[in-house]
């Protein structure tokens, strides 16, 4: 089965075989990637973690009129997308790009293209996975990817340093990145006084729409190799010079602001260490994680775990956390469960639900029910309707409306939830899964479940 | 009084670089006939964004450049003095 999103490129497409994604390789595409393997350039790569490895295999092409080769990459355990990263993860996507092309360049080839979509995390880190991207360098030749880098990457990371984190949000919207001429609208003028913002995005965003019904064969544009490295040194100090700090946004010193003493944040690290022991799930998903101090509890036992909250800053810091700890078992991201990332793209295909990218093994779900109960309305049986649908197993903390935490949710709104209770809680809950285990906190009026998903 | 400078510098970049990109000169730009590229793009490149990349592209490519041959004077002159004060020492 061809997968939905792989259909732009005619040079091959991915597929689905028995649970295994591979590739086919066309014809017209044949020199390309010969060129690719026998320079050298396929293996740098991959020695430098920078692409996907992949093997060359003999099975039954899915289109064998138009198949050269078929390949099968090394799987990427959860696939994200730009729109459910931090700052750092995109910064670093875009430099994972640029670093591919200048080494491309130095083998003989380039990029056709740079789509923020060719980037995924694994082991916790950026790489590169269209094996197809890579074309013949011609001298002279500008780089084709050049307007998809400014859109995918440049756009958003300046409105995220220069205006507003949020702002990374409209990759959801823009699926091929962000117009410019709406990027250099909502950029602050002072902007403009950077040359790198000044001629990448605000005159770029010009050019594009002077030229937008001239037809010109661009073709006839000579670039030098010293102008195209101009270019890609150019790309790179402007996305390294883009920054952007943390400010205690809401949750960001949740840890710090919780009403846990040190005892009972310790029994709670206990207990569910000893329900991860006990269900050793193969993935984990910790939703409303925070900086993911829980999630570490389950990477440390070498399980991949996928890290949401709808925190950017929360995010950045475990990502930042992560990569200074060399923790490569988490994966944070930028997700908000009263709306989770829905598909979208070409037939409503191209771009996963976040329940289609499951179900996880299990899901950690701490701290979080009040949250989705009091402050989203959402009713106890929708929030485990919900659950059962993305894990096999549940580790969740209830928390009664008699805890400080939701008094204050309810400091300025009406109270009109009477049946938030332990009691129906457990009502509800039990309509879709076992409770397996119970656990009081300490020192604390809070309870920790263990739940199996009845079997459908 | 540096900031002043720095100031006029910047202003002056960017009312140049205005000026470069105004519609006036697009509307000029010539484009050559020779030297027909033999490569074909999957994704549409963009002819604002080729030729803006061709623009930027000449200055950074420029600056570049000056900066190989500022390399290749300083090491010149860095080893031309160090042979004359080789030669002195010798004599």
């Amino acid at each position: 089965m061809q997968l939905p999103a792989s259909f732009r490129d005619p040079s091959g497409f991915l597929f689905q075989q028995d649970g295994i994604i591979y590739r086919q390789v066309n014809l017209v595409y044949k020199d390309d990637y010969d060129l690719l393997m026998s320079s050298g350039l396929y293996q740098a790569l991959v020695d430098d973690n920078l692409l996907i490895p992949h093997e060359e295999v003999s099975i039954e092409p899915p289109v064998p009129e138009l198949v050269y080769k078929i390949i099968k990459p090394e799987p990427i355990p959860f696939i994200s997308y730009p729109y459910e990263w931090c700052f750092s993860q995109l910064r670093d996507a875009a430099l994972t790009t640029l670093k591919i092309q200048r080494k491309a360049l130095e083998f003989g080839m380039s990029l056709r293209d740079s789509s923020a979509y060719n980037i995924q995390f694994k082991n916790g880190r950026p790489i590169f996975i269209d094996t197809l991207s890579f074309g013949k360098y011609h001298e002279g030749q500008p780089w084709v990817a050049y307007r998809q880098f400014c859109q995918h990457f440049l756009a958003p990371l300046a409105l995220m340093s220069y205006k507003d984190i949020r702002l990374s949000q409209l990759l959801h919207v823009y699926i091929d990145g962000l117009p410019l001429d709406l990027t250099s609208c909502l950029l602050p003028w002072r902007t403009h006084l950077r040359f790198s913002l000044l001629s990448h995005i605000h005159l770029h965003a010009r050019s594009q729409k002077h030229f937008a019904d001239k037809p010109i064969n661009v073709k006839q544009y000579r670039l030098s190799r010293y102008a195209s490295l101009g270019i890609l040194n150019s790309l790179e100090s402007t996305v390294k010079n883009l920054k952007w700090q943390p400010k205690g946004t809401e949750w960001a010193d949740y840890y710090q602001d919780t009403n846990y003493s040190p005892p009972a944040f310790e029994h709670k690290k206990t207990i569910v260490d000893g329900f991860l022991d006990r269900v050793k799930p193969t993935t984990v998903w910790d939703l409303g994680a925070n900086v993911g101090i829980f999630s570490r509890l389950a990477s440390d036992r070498g399980i991949p775990t996928v890290s949401f909250d709808v925190d950017p800053a929360a995010v950045e810091k475990s990502y930042l956390d992560c990569l200074a700890r060399g923790d490569t078992g988490i994966l944070p991201l930028v997700i908000d469960l009263t709306n989770p990332s829905p598909a979208i793209g070409w037939e409503n295909k191209e771009r996963m639900s976040l329940k289609e990218r499951g179900p996880a093994d299990a899901v950690l779900a701490l701290a979080l029910v009040h949250h989705l109960a009091i402050s989203n309305n959402v009713p106890l049986s929708r929030i485990a309707r919900f659950l059962s649908d993305i894990c096999h197993w549940l580790i969740i903390e209830f928390v009664p409306k008699s805890d400080s935490q939701v008094q204050r949710l309810l400091a300025t709104r009406e109270d009109i939830f009477p049946n938030y209770t332990r009691q129906a809680f457990e009502q509800e809950f039990g309509r879709y899964f076992t409770i397996d285990d119970s656990t009081d906190i300490r020192e604390s009026q809070r309870t920790l479940y263990l739940m199996r998903r009845i079997q459908r | 009084m540096n900031r002043v400078k720095h100031l006029g510098i910047i202003l002056a970049v960017v009312i140049s670089l205005y000026l470069i990109f105004s519609q006036a000169v697009y509307a000029s730009t010539v484009v050559g006939t020779s030297g027909q590229a033999a490569y074909s793009y999957y994704i549409d490149a963009g002819t604002g964004s080729i030729i803006i990349q061709f623009l930027i592209g000449s200055l950074v490519g420029l600056v570049a450049l000056a900066g190989v041959y500022r390399m290749r004077v300083k090491n010149f002159l860095r080893n031309l003095f160090k042979k004359q004060k080789g030669d002195e020492e010798k004599e």
